[in-house]
C-alpha cells in the first residue's frame, strides 16, 4: 500500500495547542518515533486533525507520534507514539 | 462574546433548523478531515474482511465486493466539527448484505471495530449497523468515491458523528466487548449521536 | 505510557485577546499586511506566530495561525496574510479587514522555528512564497540590531511565482543594498522573469542552494519556510550538500483541508 502524503502543516501550526499543555516549549522538543526511531524536533512532525487537536506524526513512518484532542473540558494526550520526548532548554536552542 | 465585523465563514445556504442536530452549521462544501495521509491503495490489492478473533468470516476482492448487492442512500452527514451536509447521495454495500454474503443469519457479538489503511478505528454497536443503517459505500454524488473522501471504500453510518464513518476501511472485526477506537480512546464520546450532541467523553 | 487527561487550568499561558486593525497594507495583489494594536502584547521573537480566531454573527468560529512578520524591535505587531483561494480566514483577512476592525488573536507562540542576533550565525533563510513572512521578521530584527561591521552574515533564496507576487520587494531590495545588508536572491517559478533579470527561474533546487548558500562548513542557522513540497525538497537537499539536519529548522505554510 503506497501513501500520499497530505499534510500542508507541520507541529509548528500545532504550537498555541502545545503551549496549553506542555509547561516547556513542546515544538522545540526532541521526539523519537516508537516505530522507526527517526528523531525530530515536535515542530517537523507532520500535523493532522488540526480541527480537533493535533495528530502529529513521523516524517518518516507515519506513525502518530503524538496525538492530542481538545475538549471542552480539557485536553487529552497520548504519547504512546514516541520512544521519548525530549524538551531543550531555551540556552540550548 | 466578540464578533468580527465582515466575517461570516464559508459561504452556506440558510438551513432547515429542524433538519440540523443542536450546534450545528450547514454547509454546501464536503470538508476533508483526515487523522493521517491519505493512503492509496490500488483496486487490484484492496479487500475487505469480515473477522471474529481469529477467524476470517469473509473477504471479498474488488470485483468479489463490486458483485454484492448493492444499494443507494441519500443522507444527511454531521462532522463533529459542526459542520452538516444535507441531502448526500452514496452508494455501496449494506452491512445487512455483507453479513448475508459471508453466511451469517446474525451477527457473532454485539461490537464492531471498523480497522483501516492507515491505521485509523473506530467502534460501533451492530445495532447501529443493520437493518440498513450503516453500508460499505463506494460511490459518492454517482461518482467512485474519491481518496480524500475514503475511497475505494469506507464506512457509513450516517445517524452518528461522521467520524464513525471511517475512512478507507479495510476490515471488521466482531468484538464481544466494546472497545474504543481512536478517537473514542482520546476524549471523544463513546457513541456519538448528533442529535444528543455527544461530541465529548461525557457528553 | 497511557492516555493522559489534561484539564484546561493546567499550563494556561496563552490567552486570547482582542486585538485591533490599525492600517493594512498592500503588498502584492494577494497579499496585505495588517498593523495591529495588541493591548499588553508581551514581545516576541521574530520566526514566532499568531492565532487569529474570527467570530461570525451566528457564533460560528474559524482559527487559523500567522506568522508575525514585525521584528521585537517595532512599535506595532504586523501580519502578513496571503489570500488562499479557497479559504476561510485569509479572504477577510487579506480582504476585508480595515482600521478599526477587531478580531481575537494569541500569541506570541513558538520556540522552534525562532532566531535572535544572539544566536549567532552565518543565516541562511529560504523561503517560498508567503513562506518569506517569518524569514522577513528575522531580517528585519537583524537590521535593526545591526551594529556597523559586526552585523551577522546572511542570505535570503525566496521563491516566488513571479516578479509580481514577490512579498516586500523594494524593503528586500533596500535592505540589501544597506551596507553589511543580507544578500538577497530570488527565483520565479510560473512566469518567465523580466529582461535583465539577475536571479534565476526555477523552483529551488540542489545547485542553487549550493551556489547561493552558506557552505555546511559555515555551519549556518537555516531556516526553511514555505509550502510542504517545498520545504521538504530544500531539507532534502540542504542535507545532501552537507549541512547538519540539526542546523535546518522548517515551517511548512499551507491551507487546512477542513473548515
Amino acid at each position: 500500500m503506497s501513501r500520499k502524503g497530505c499534510s500542508t502543516l507541520d507541529g509548528n501550526a500545532a504550537g498555541g495547542l502545545l503551549a496549553e499543555i506542555f509547561s516547556f516549549e513542546a515544538t522545540a522538543a526532541r521526539t523519537t518515533c516508537a516505530g522507526c526511531a527517526r528523531t525530530v524536533a515536535m515542530g517537523e512532525l507532520r500535523l493532522y486533525a488540526i480541527e480537533l487537536g493535533a495528530i502529529l506524526r513521523c516524517p518518516s513512518c507515519d506513525q502518530a507520534v503524538v496525538r492530542v484532542a481538545r475538549t471542552p473540558r480539557g485536553f487529552w494526550l497520548d504519547l504512546r507514539g514516541a520512544a521519548s520526548v525530549l524538551a531543550v532548554s531555551a540556552e540550548a536552542r | 462574546m466578540i464578533t468580527t465585523r465582515g466575517f461570516t465563514g464559508r459561504p452556506g445556504a440558510k438551513a432547515d433548523r429542524k433538519r440540523l442536530p443542536p450546534g450545528q452549521y450547514l454547509t454546501e462544501d464536503f470538508p476533508v478531515l483526515s487523522a493521517g495521509p491519505t493512503p492509496l491503495t490500488p483496486l487490484d490489492r484492496w479487500t475487505l474482511a469480515l473477522q471474529d478473533g481469529g477467524s476470517l468470516l469473509g473477504k471479498w476482492t474488488w470485483e468479489e465486493f463490486q458483485a454484492l448487492p448493492r444499494t443507494e442512500v441519500m443522507v444527511d452527514i454531521h462532522c463533529v466539527t459542526k459542520w452538516s451536509k444535507l441531502g448526500t447521495v452514496w452508494e455501496g454495500v449494506t452491512i445487512d448484505d455483507l453479513l448475508s454474503a459471508a453466511g451469517l443469519d446474525e451477527p457473532s457479538a454485539p461490537y464492531l471495530m471498523a480497522h483501516c489503511d492507515g491505521g485509523y478505528t473506530t467502534n460501533l454497536p451492530l445495532e447501529d449497523l443493520l437493518e440498513g443503517k450503516g453500508l460499505v459505500a463506494t460511490r459518492f454524488d454517482g461518482e467512485p468515491l474519491a481518496p480524500e473522501h475514503g475511497g475505494p471504500a469506507r464506512l457509513l453510518v450516517p445517524h452518528l458523528y461522521f467520524w464513525k464513518s471511517a475512512k478507507w476501511v479495510r476490515r471488521l472485526r466482531f468484538m464481544e466487548h466494546d472497545e474504543p477506537g481512536f478517537w473514542e480512546s482520546l476524549g471523544y464520546h463513546n457513541y456519538g449521536d448528533p442529535w444528543r450532541e455527544q461530541r465529548y467523553d461525557g457528553d | 505510557m497511557t492516555v493522559i487527561e489534561v484539564p484546561p487550568s493546567v499550563g494556561r499561558r496563552l490567552a486570547w485577546r482582542q486585538v485591533e486593525v490599525v492600517e493594512r497594507v498592500a503588498e502584492t495583489p494577494r497579499a496585505t499586511t495588517l498593523l495591529l494594536d495588541v493591548p499588553g502584547w508581551p514581545g516576541h521573537l521574530a520566526g514566532q506566530h499568531v492565532d487569529v480566531r474570527l467570530t461570525a454573527d451566528d457564533g460560528y468560529q474559524a482559527q487559523r495561525s500567522y506568522s508575525i512578520a514585525s521584528p521585537p524591535e517595532a512599535p506595532r505587531v504586523a501580519l502578513t496574510v496571503e489570500r488562499l483561494e479557497d479559504g476561510e480566514v485569509s479572504p477577510w483577512l487579506a480582504g476585508e479587514a480595515r482600521s478599526g476592525d477587531r478580531f481575537e488573536l494569541r500569541g506570541p507562540i513558538g520556540g522552534y522555528f525562532t532566531w535572535s542576533v544572539a544566536a549567532g550565525g552565518p543565516l541562511m533563510l529560504v523561503g517560498g512564497g508567503s513562506g518569506v513572512v517569518p524569514l522577513m521578521a528575522m531580517l528585519r530584527h537583524r537590521a535593526a540590531r545591526a551594529e556597523a561591521g559586526r552585523a551577522v552574515p546572511a542570505r535570503l533564496l525566496l521563491s516566488s511565482r513571479s516578479l509580481a507576487d514577490i512579498i516586500y520587494r523594494e524593503e528586500l531590495h533596500r535592505l540589501g543594498s544597506a551596507s553589511g545588508g543580507p544578500v538577497i536572491v530570488h527565483t520565479v517559478t510560473r512566469e518567465p522573469p523580466p529582461p535583465g533579470w539577475h536571479g534565476y527561474a526555477r523552483r529551488i533546487d540542489a545547485p542553487m542552494l549550493a551556489e547561493v548558500g552558506f557552505p555546511p562548513a559555515a555551519k549556518p542557522e537555516i531556516f526553511v519556510c514555505g509550502s510542504t513540497p517545498m520545504v521538504e525538497a530544500v531539507a532534502e537537499a540542504l542535507v545532501g550538500l552537507g549541512h547538519a539536519s540539526l542546523n535546518v529548522k522548517t515551517e511548512r505554510f499551507g491551507a487546512t483541508g477542513g473548515m
